[in-house]
């Protein structure tokens, strides 16, 4: 049947072209439709634990993400306690406060927030910052009311004076880049940043993610078609000498492909996420590879064979069993990240798997149909004469023979690599932030490392304590904040806490005259409760709102402010936290974690396990694919070494180095296991029928080696060589999850394919015995 | 500016003579800044007693409650003026942990602002608090200190917008554009105005780009012992979703209040 569809294919060249044409181009009218999501919260399932929990805790404490900024002044002797940065700050804040998305009654700055201040006998409350003009007067009091207040020390003011912070609350749903981008201009009205000496920075996880969301779509816009140019000029490069439609073939599959893919997913509705904006160049490096395998046997084919029809045909059906098993093996191992509980990750690798699926079908009908389109290659007769031992082929049949001989010490020498590699992954550590997605350099990096340095951390845990009705305004129960928030602060990542037990402290010292002697938890539930009913009236309930609920006073949260935006620190604070609270358990108190610093903790946990458990199923599913293929287990297993060698050996050397994981290099995964996949199988499918028809030869396995090094394992070289080129270019974007994938990929790119091209031939000779027993057998029957 | 009880009644005698004067004049419609003025200095017995019930309901539908005690008593200096100030008493009865606080007030005359002290039974202390304004929440409630004692005339400049019905009631609806929107957090406010009770039923609070934010209203009026009174109002965050009540229980005018009880000094006996 596959023989019929092919020859119908090659004698309706022009049928097929047009089908192609019009699926395309109505998946390409979708792109106009397309959505972007960029909520970091998605990238749980609504339904995981951790996400409900977070939502939950921001609706309890009324706590959104922050937009954070710094006013930095140096060279004014007062700091920043100036009129001149006063008054611009002020002007900021009221001008942000009007802004789309910008929540109000939350955004905390000295122009926005309350201060009681204690004379003698009376109780006043007032705004830090009252105008635009403060007078001396005015500075002397704002200095006073931060100076030894623990509510502002190292929260809205450094401890050097000479930095102030600003946190601008957004909704889930502002776009925060937007906004830092009019507060950007707000900064240019006053003279931009620089001007009298102060210096601006806008930093944080929230604007991290946005404005990353924005780039990555201009990145993938600009990077993916020099990506695609790059691959075309390395493929025109090797296969100069066929004709300009047939190189341009390959790519017009992974063009297609992608087209597909894309249109397919926008029409379904499904908005694109950092995830699935890698798909295409996921797709348009898979998508060429089986074209270049085509196009080498073809040219191989077609210096012999002056009928291009024939040459075509023969082309297609002799690779009919390794492309499709190579594009399902990938496909598997793509849909394989279904397993991972982590939303766009799924997204992505069901769809990419699709794009591959779409890219084989694309192969079979496009490729063949448009060398049947082209004119006859006129220039045959040169090709005849081409030297068919080419220079790369040279190379690789020496290094095959190479590898035949020295089959053992290979062997040894390779699995002791492996055993070292895979040693090297108990030390995986996953650590990523938001943040680190920029370049060192980039603003928002620059601008939430010195929010780190200066102030308490913009990285945020919330420990939130549960209990009965009122529980919240026990003294004892307080009592346990004070000692659990000295306990975190000893780590010096954590800059700082804040809970209702320093909220409680304050309003003690402040009612008893300032006296410095009061900043503690009052002895009675009573004192505790008629303080903070007093703050209600008094004060500003949106700061008491962050703290506790303040309905039941059932439960509050404890902010731990973290001076590291990775995934690493704050896992290490929430075991400190949790180690604490398991051997200091108060009765009737349980304790949770969130806010968005846990959140990206949690995530980058989930993906990690996730990862493992995906990795390992479709290595089992392409294990099985393959022994069912190759119909024997011993196969199936050399087939599937050159993926576990490419893995293990890729992420052991990263680990051994020390470098950290991230979401990215961990999804590379299922494409490496893929590509090292395909690999082996066009090498031992190629070998194994070449191994067949050398039965005459004494020197059988060394003549088959020669033939699949020299033929297949060009087409395999020429495939890792033009994905490697293509993928470098990411090396130059300026967002390090695609300089990441660049790099890694073109690192696996030549590991994987110098595994099948040295590492499997010392391995088949090595196991010569076990591996062709069932050949020798069935050829014993046969005759 | 007027205490929290007495913008829920009015004298009809005043209202006659205020109307009176303006029939006189004309019958012209008061200039906006007359009829706040007027509704802010306007004359609500000599003493008052209730009790209040203070609910909030949170956005996701958990509720609180803190029940009062309320007492006002009209400051015999201010009644010569007609500009009627009131010194007013509010007390926690519940919850238990917080039985006792107290806040009294007494009104001034603007420029003056009004003397507040608060007096907390777990520390039998008193102190004078001098709040910055009064957009503060009342004991954590939707209503300001400024929405439930009307906010003071000379902080805004008004505009007549049209008329209206309300409550069955003609109303005035004013528009009344905030001096110092920084600190107040709004832009501009429109109040209904009961005509015949010159005593305002409801309002809204807009920021500079139209967005409502805040709602008042009055769910609840009537005439007790000839005095329009609002016996429940609802105070609504639009923009958070949180609405608080306020509820009058047993109000009762002219009972009779000593002095005493308005001392600062007696607020822990």
């Amino acid at each position: 049947m596959y023989q019929r569809a092919l020859e119908w294919i090659v004698e309706h060249p022009k049928l097929v072209v047009f089908f192609i044409a019009i699926i395309t181009v109505l998946a390409a009218a979708g792109l106009p439709r397309m959505q972007t999501d960029t909520d970091p919260d998605h990238m749980l399932s609504p339904t995981s634990p951790v996400r409900l929990y977070d939502e939950q805790v921001d609706r309890w404490f009324d706590l959104q993400d922050q937009i954070a900024i710094a006013v930095v002044s140096e060279r004014h002797p007062d700091g920043v306690l100036n009129p001149t940065t006063l008054g611009k700050l002020y002007r900021i804040v009221q001008r942000s406060l009007d802004l789309e998305g910008v929540v109000r009654r939350n955004v905390k700055s000295f122009a926005t927030t309350n201060n009681i201040i204690s004379a003698s006998d009376s109780l006043s409350q007032e705004r830090l910052l009252k105008s635009d003009s403060p007078s001396p007067h005015d500075i002397e009091k704002l200095q006073r009311a931060l100076s030894d207040n623990r509510l502002f020390k190292q929260v809205l003011i450094s401890e050097d004076r000479k930095a102030a912070a600003i946190y601008i609350s957004v909704t889930d749903e502002a776009d925060a880049k937007n906004i830092t981008d009019q507060i950007k201009q707000f900064i240019q009205d006053e003279g931009g940043d620089g001007a009298d000496g102060d210096r601006f920075y806008i930093g944080g996880q929230r604007v991290a993610e946005d404005v990353f969301g924005v780039l990555m779509f201009q990145e993938m816009a600009v990077l993916s078609p020099i990506a695609g140019l790059v691959i075309f000029l390395a493929l025109w490069l090797m296969f100069r000498r066929l004709r300009f439609t047939y190189i341009l073939s390959p790519m017009l599959v992974a063009m297609f492909s992608v087209l597909w893919t894309m249109g397919l997913m926008i029409w379904l509705g499904i908005p694109v996420h950092i995830m699935s904006s890698m798909a295409p160049v996921f797709l348009m490096s898979y998508g060429v590879v089986d074209g270049i395998h085509i196009l080498s046997e073809f040219s191989h084919k077609s210096r012999r064979s002056r009928d291009r029809k024939q040459a075509i045909s023969e082309t297609v059906w002799e690779l009919r069993r390794p492309m499709l098993l190579t594009s399902l093996t990938t496909a598997a191992a793509f849909t394989s990240l279904y397993l991972t509980d982590i939303p766009p990750v799924r997204i992505f690798g069901v769809f990419v798997a699709f794009g591959i699926l779409a890219a084989w079908v694309l192969t079979v009908t496009l490729i063949p149909a448009l060398v049947m389109l082209t004119r006859e290659q006129q220039t045959a007769a040169r090709n005849l004469i081409e030297d068919s031992q080419g220079l790369l082929s040279r190379w690789l049949v020496r290094l095959g023979d190479f590898s035949l001989r020295y089959n053992k010490a290979i062997f040894y020498g390779g699995t002791a690599v492996l055993l070292l590699a895979g040693l090297g992954l108990t030390r995986l550590r996953i650590n990523d932030s938001p943040v680190w997605w920029f370049k060192p350099g980039a603003p928002v990096r620059v601008a939430t490392d010195l929010l780190n340095e200066r102030f308490g951390g913009v990285s945020l845990l919330y420990i939130v304590a549960e209990g009965q009705k009122d529980d919240m305004k026990r003294p004892e129960v307080l009592r346990s904040f004070e000692r659990l928030q000295k306990y975190l602060e000893a780590d010096p990542w954590v800059g700082k806490t804040l809970s209702l037990a320093d909220l409680v402290k304050r309003i003690n010292r402040v009612w008893n005259g300032d006296d410095p002697a009061f900043e503690k938890i009052p002895d009675s539930q009573p004192a505790v409760a008629q303080f903070l009913l007093m703050y209600l009236s008094s004060g500003d309930p949106s700061d008491l709102q962050d703290f506790v609920d303040h309905t039941n006073y059932d439960k509050a949260n404890i902010i731990v402010q973290v001076k590291n935006p990775g995934s690493a620190v704050m896992e290490q604070v929430v075991r400190r936290a949790r180690e604490y609270l398991s051997a200091n358990a108060l009765a009737g108190v349980s304790f949770g974690f969130a806010g968005p610093g846990y959140f990206n903790d949690q995530w980058n946990l989930e993906m990690f396990q996730g990862m493992g458990l995906s990795l390992l199923g479709s290595a089992l599913v392409v294990l099985i694919l393959l022994m069912l293929d190759f119909r024997s287990i011993t196969w199936g297993i050399a087939g599937i070494m050159p993926l576990a060698f490419t893995i293990l050996v890729s992420y052991g050397v990263l680990a051994w180095a020390g470098k950290e994981f991230n979401m990215p290099i961990e999804v590379i995964s299922a494409l490496s296991l893929g590509m090292a996949v395909d690999f082996a199988i066009h090498f031992i499918d190629r070998f194994r029928e070449r191994y067949r028809r050398c039965s005459h030869s004494r020197a059988r396995l060394s003549e088959a080696m020669s033939w699949t090094t020299a033929v297949p394992g060009v087409a395999i070289l020429r495939n890792a060589i033009i994905l490697l080129v293509g993928f470098l270019v990411l090396l130059f974007a300026p967002l390090t999850p695609y300089v990441n994938v660049g790099g890694f990929i073109a690192a696996i790119m030549l590991l994987s394919s110098l595994t099948t091209l040295f590492f499997l031939p010392a391995l088949i000779k090595t196991f010569e015995k076990y591996l062709f027993k069932e050949i020798q057998q069935n050829e014993g029957v046969k005759t | 500016m007027t205490h929290p009880v007495r913008f829920h009644r009015i004298k009809a005698s005043v209202v006659a003579v205020v109307l009176g004067v303006v029939m006189a004049s004309g019958a012209q419609v008061p200039s906006p800044e007359q009829i706040m003025i007027q509704s802010d200095d306007r004359f609500e017995g000599n003493d008052f007693a209730a009790r209040v019930k203070l609910t909030n309901v949170e956005p996701d539908g958990r509720t609180s409650e803190l029940l009062l005690e309320m007492k006002t008593k009209l400051r015999e200096e201010s009644r010569q003026a007609k500009k009627h100030r009131y010194k007013i008493l509010a007390r926690v009865l519940e919850p238990a942990d917080v039985k006792g606080l107290a806040v009294l007030v007494w009104e001034n005359v603007w420029p003056q602002l009004d003397d507040i002290w608060l007096y907390l039974p777990a520390l039998k202390q008193t102190k004078k608090v001098v709040p910055e304004n009064f957009r503060n929440p009342i004991f954590g409630s939707e209503f300001s200190f400024e929405e439930l004692t009307e906010r003071e005339p000379a902080k805004d400049t008004h505009q007549l917008l049209k008329t209206d019905k309300i409550l069955g009631k003609d109303a005035w609806v004013i528009k009344s554009i905030s001096k110092t929107p920084d600190v107040d957090g709004f832009s501009y406010r429109l109040t209904w105005v009961v005509q015949e009770w010159l005593m305002p039923v409801k309002s809204e609070l807009y920021d500079k780009n139209d967005k409502l934010l805040k709602r008042f209203m009055t769910d609840e009026a009537k005439v007790l012992q000839n005095v329009p009174t609002r016996i429940k109002s609802t105070a609504e965050n639009t923009v958070t979703g949180r609405k608080s009540t306020f509820e009058l229980i047993d109000p009762k005018y002219d009972t009779g209040l000593s002095d005493e009880l308005f001392d600062p000094k007696n607020l822990g006996k």
